[in-house]
Formats: structure tokens, sequence, C-alpha cells
């Protein structure tokens, strides 16, 4: 395990709390042993805290160290405030030391406090929070900009210090020309190989998608097309082919590609719904509301909503049926509607016993409840709902998950 | 009759609207129920040709160029708030039917609409009143699924057990009518409920509604 700082418990940069935790000691003795070495060898320490401070990653309580796959750091801005408090503790502290005892002379301090402060305003933003790049963002370029003049000022200031100062002066400004030269030279460039890296990118990206968008019309939408043309004749065949081809392509297009492997109520729904179509040449305007996992219970009332939908195409005499799920957290409901012929049920014979059985017993041996409402002449429609298994933990939040994966998806179908 | 004004981008779409609405009959045997008083192809020429068109409804696609459905709906009711708008869409995406109802339309209907169906529509919002295909009724359920109320403010944003109701029988396919008749309500009542839930809709500026578009990424 690496060293961290703990946002824990800390009292400047939660590098003592960081080491305690990380050899196993206790954080007071770390303390006291960081301000008794610090004291007895001086700036070295300090200088070493304030570079664990900006290098060493923090980690929060829950043990997961910052800018780990979540990205989180607790508030933003609020360490930014606890490094300044932080920051004017340390330089409190090191100045009451050289007054103190006189390990340092005053006119390298001084500039060496700068130059520490300048560097700790960079490489704050780096350990401190990274709020994100809309927070931190603004504020970045200003924020580096003072601390690489701090630390310049500082740098000069303590050589200065140790120094003759027009010497440094001279050197600083034959730097300076020379910087200043090679970004004229260099900085059009670089900012044009930039800016053509990144059309390049632009223009990969869209050729891609073009290409995607191209073989897919292709290989679904041109051909079925010309299906569609050469069996003009069938009306059924080309309504059929029609309406598969347009729930291919909603699903590519609104991104409900990963339709292999129905993984819930919703998905297997939608695909027996749409098989159901293909083979008797109707519409089916789905509504789909909630998702949950497979139990038999809800295996068994698709199974029976199936049914139902091939009931109503092949014997309502209708183009359209109109299909409802909800998944609500004590039940699933499923309805199927017709404004086809209808029948009467209580004049439906002994022998035809594919509604009993296939629909209603399924559901009804499942534990659920099953009705039929039919009047001639106004349509049918098949009433199914089976009660959810009470899940625990575990079930609920992969529910959770495919319901928020439903919810994209849920009503698409019915057009 | 209803004088209603098409936008559409789509030559196809336009044309078969007004054919399908000119089949439609009226009351009196000749003149049609709707009539199609102007058509415009893009947000530009929406937003100056429906204020001189003066339609009792504006039929609206969801995708135009310009900016879309929306962008007509905000620019029009700006200067002209009494407009009435319909969408008519294909759209499949809940991002794009809540945005145009957000934005302040009547109703939402896919363009697999019968003719009969669609001049009932027309005359629906033209009434004043808000029309819920099966599909918005769906997407509405959804949005308000689930919801565990909210201390503030609750009021606003939560359905009632009789909103809930309706939505759930025309999201089953049921008309209007007929939503009325197994409720035992009268068709008034099911439109004032049903415009209720429009109006919460586009005024639940917060919580469930806020909640489920950020989940979605719609906002």
């Amino acid at each position: 395990m690496d060293i961290t700082r703990r946002r824990q418990g800390r009292w400047l940069g939660g590098v003592c709390a960081g080491l305690a935790s990380r050899f196993g000691l206790s954080v007071g003795a770390v303390r006291l042993g960081m301000v008794l070495v610090a004291l007895a060898a001086g700036p070295p320490v300090v200088v070493g805290y304030l570079a664990a401070w900006a290098f060493l990653p923090i980690q929060d309580g829950t043990g997961v160290p910052a800018g780990g796959p979540d990205g989180s750091r607790g508030r933003p801005g609020g360490s930014a405030a606890d490094a300044m408090a932080g920051a004017a503790v340390v330089v409190g502290a090191v100045l009451l030391l050289a007054e103190v005892s006189s390990w340092l002379p005053r006119s390298v301090l001084l500039p060496a406090l700068l130059a520490c402060g300048g560097a700790a305003v960079v490489w704050g933003g780096r350990s401190g929070d990274r709020a994100g790049p809309a927070a931190g963002g603004r504020m970045r370029p200003l924020r580096v900009a003072l601390g690489v003049s701090l630390v310049l000022v500082g740098g000069v200031a303590m050589l200065a210090a140790v120094s003759d100062v027009r010497t440094i002066g001279r050197s600083a400004a034959g730097a300076a020309v020379v910087v200043a030269g090679v970004a004229l030279m260099l900085g059009p460039g670089l900012a044009r190989l930039a800016r053509n890296l990144g059309d390049e990118r632009r223009q990969r990206i869209l050729s891609e998608e073009r290409a995607d968008v191209a073989a897919h019309l292709h290989d679904g939408v041109l051909q079925t097309l010309a299906l569609i043309q050469k069996r003009a004749a069938d009306d059924k065949e080309v309504r059929s082919l029609a309406r598969r081809q347009e729930r291919e392509l909603r699903d590519w297009l609104y991104g409900r590609r990963q339709a292999a492997e129905p993984d819930g109520v919703a998905g297997l729904l939608r695909r027996e719904l749409a098989d159901v179509e293909d083979r008797y040449g109707v519409r089916i305007d789905a509504v789909l509301v909630g998702d949950a996992p497979l139990d038999d219970a809800a295996r068994a009332v698709v199974a029976a909503g199936r049914e139902a939908a091939r009931n109503a195409a092949t014997h309502a005499g209708v183009d359209t049926i109109d299909v409802y799920l909800e998944v609500e957290p004590e039940r699933v409901s499923l309805f199927v509607r017709d404004r086809g012929a209808g029948f009467d049920p209580a004049a439906v014979p002994a022998d035809r016993r594919g509604l009993a059985d296939s629909v209603l017993g399924r559901v009804r041996r499942a534990g659920g409840h099953a009705e039929v409402h039919s009047t001639p002449g106004e349509g049918t429609e098949i009433e199914l709902s089976v009660p959810r298994a009470r899940a625990g933990t575990g079930e609920r939040g992969q529910e959770k998950m495919a319901r928020g994966q439903e919810k994209m998806d849920s009503g698409r179908e019915q057009q | 009759m209803k004088r209603v004004f098409v936008v559409d981008d789509h030559a196809l779409v336009r044309a078969g609207v007004r054919s399908e609405l000119a089949d439609v009959p009226g009351a009196g045997g000749d003149t049609p129920r709707i009539e199609v008083v102007g058509e415009a192809v893009d947000v530009d020429s929406a937003v100056a040709a429906i204020p001189a068109a003066a339609p009792d409804v504006v039929l609206l696609d969801v995708h135009l160029p310009g900016g879309g459905g929306v962008e007509v709906i905000r620019r029009v009711l700006a200067r002209h708030p009494s407009t009435l708008f319909l969408a008519l869409s294909v759209s499949d995406a809940p991002e794009d039917v809540i945005a145009v109802i957000r934005a302040g339309a009547r109703g939402y209907l896919t363009k697999s609409v019968s003719g009969p169906e669609l001049a009932e529509a027309i005359e629906r919002v033209a009434a004043g009143d808000a029309v819920f295909s099966p599909r918005l009724a769906g997407f509405v359920l959804d949005a308000f699924a689930g919801s565990v109320p909210v201390p503030a403010d609750p009021e606003l944003d939560q359905l009632t057990n009789r909103e809930r109701e309706v939505l759930r029988l025309i999201a089953r396919g049921y008309a209007y009518k007929e939503v009325a008749r197994q409720l035992s309500l009268s068709v008034k009542t099911v439109e004032t409920h049903v415009s209720s839930v429009l109006r919460k809709l586009q005024l639940s500026s917060r919580h469930e509604l806020t909640r489920w578009a950020t989940e979605r990424r719609i906002v």
C-alpha cells in the first residue's frame, strides 16, 4: 500500500496521519516526532513536509484513494480553504522557529517561504481537490500564474540574498529573452499542430460515424426497401417487412442495440411481441413502464401476454394491438387489447382451451391474476398481473439498474 | 371547422396530413372538420407564418431545421401566448417528447395516428384540452413511477391516484370516452385530469421530473 495523506483527523495536510496509518503508529507520536525533528533539523523537514503535502495523494476515510473511479474528493473548494489554513499555520510556525532559534537568516527564510508558498499554490490544484474541469478549469491558469511568479520571485530573492543582485538581474533578463525567443519561434507552430490534431480527430470520428450509418442503412434499410418492391403484391408481407425494418432502425437510432439477450421482463416481452408482429403481420403498439429481473412469475406473464397477442392477431381481425406493461414494486401487470371482433367469454366452447389454458391458466398457476374483458363487436382486453417476489437488497439493486436502463427505452416500441 | 397549420420539413408528411384530414368528413357532410391553412418547413418560416395564418392549432414536428419544434414553440409563444401546439412526430426518444411538452405543446401524437384520431385530437387541443397518446402517458407514468413523496411542495408534482388511473388506461390504448366509461366519469372530467397532468408536467421544474430527466441526461 502506498503512503497517502488522510483527510480524516488531520491537522494540516494529513501527512502525519497518513504516515501513522501506513506504519501503524499513533498519530500523536508521529506528530510529536515530526515537530521535534523539525526543531532539530530545521528547513529540510519543513520543505519535506510541504513536498509530501503537495505530492502525496489524499485518501478519504472510506479507504478509497481520492481521484479513484468516482473522482470525488469531498467538498470542492473546501480543501482549498483547508490548504490555505494549513499553509498559514506552517508559515507561522516557521517564522516563530526562526524567531526563537537562529538556524536561518531572515533574508533567506522569507524568499524561501515565498517560493514554497508559490509551489503550494501551483500544486494545490493537483493535490487538494480536483473539483472537475468546470470548477477548477477557469481558476487554474490564474492559480498557476500566481504560483509560478511567487516561486520565481522567491527564488530570485533567495539567490539575491546570497549573491550579487545585479548579476542575477542580468542573467535573468538574458534567460527571459531566450525563453521569449524560443516561444515566439515555436509557439505558432505548436498551436497549429495542436489544432490540426484536433481537426483530424474530429474528421476521423465524423467519417467513422458516417461509414457506420451508411453500412447500417445499406445492410438494413436499402435491402428491405428492395424486398418490399419485389413483394409489393403481398400486403401482409410488405407490412411485416416494413414493420420489422422500422423496429430495427429504431433500436439502432435510439441505442437499443443490445437486444441480443433480454435481461428483464421488458426486454423479453419486446422480443416476444416483435416475433408475433413478424409472424402475423400485425402492428403491436407497446408501452412499457419499468422493468424487473426475470423470475418464473414474470416469465409466465410474458408467455401469457404473447399468447394473448397471438390470439388477438389471429382472431380479432385487426391491424393494431395495444400492449401495456407496468412494473410496480409489488406487481407486474400486462394488458393486451384489441378493438376487433370480440366474443362472449361465457359462450366459448369448452374444447377451445387456448385462452383458458395458455393465457389465463398460465398466469393463475404462477400465483397471478388474469381476467378477460370482451364484448362482441367492441374488442377484447386481457388483463394479467403477478405479484413480485420480495427480493433481497442485492436483487433490488439489480432491479434499479434494470429500471434505469428501461427508462431510456420504455415506450419507444410504440409508434 | 378548425384551422390548422402544419410545420414539418418533410413534404411527404405535410401532404399526408393534408389528405388524411381532408378525408375526415365534417358533421355537415361536405366540409371537412379540419382545414389546413398553412405550412412551414423550418423554424424561421414557421415563426414568421404562424401569427399571420392565426390557426386554431399548430401541428408541429419535433425535429426541424433551425432548432426544432421546441424553438418554434418558444419563439411563437413569446409573442403570441395563446397559440396552441400539438406535437406530431416519429421520434421515439422520451427526451424529444418531454422537451416539446415542457416547452408548451398541448399534446404529443405519433405519426402512425389515423386521420379521424388526428382530427379529434386537433379539436380537443383547440378546445383547450390536452392530448395524451399512449406513449406519452407511458413516459409520464415512467417519470413519476415509484417516486417517494417529496416533503417540499408535494402538491405540485405528485400525480393523484385518479390521474394515474386515467394515464394507465390511456397507456393501455383507451380513448378518452372509454376511459370515462371505465372509471364512471364524464369525458369532461377525464379531460380535466389529463390537463392537470399536463400542467404538472410543464410546471414541475423540480423533483421527480428533474431527477428523471437527469437520470437520462435529458434536462
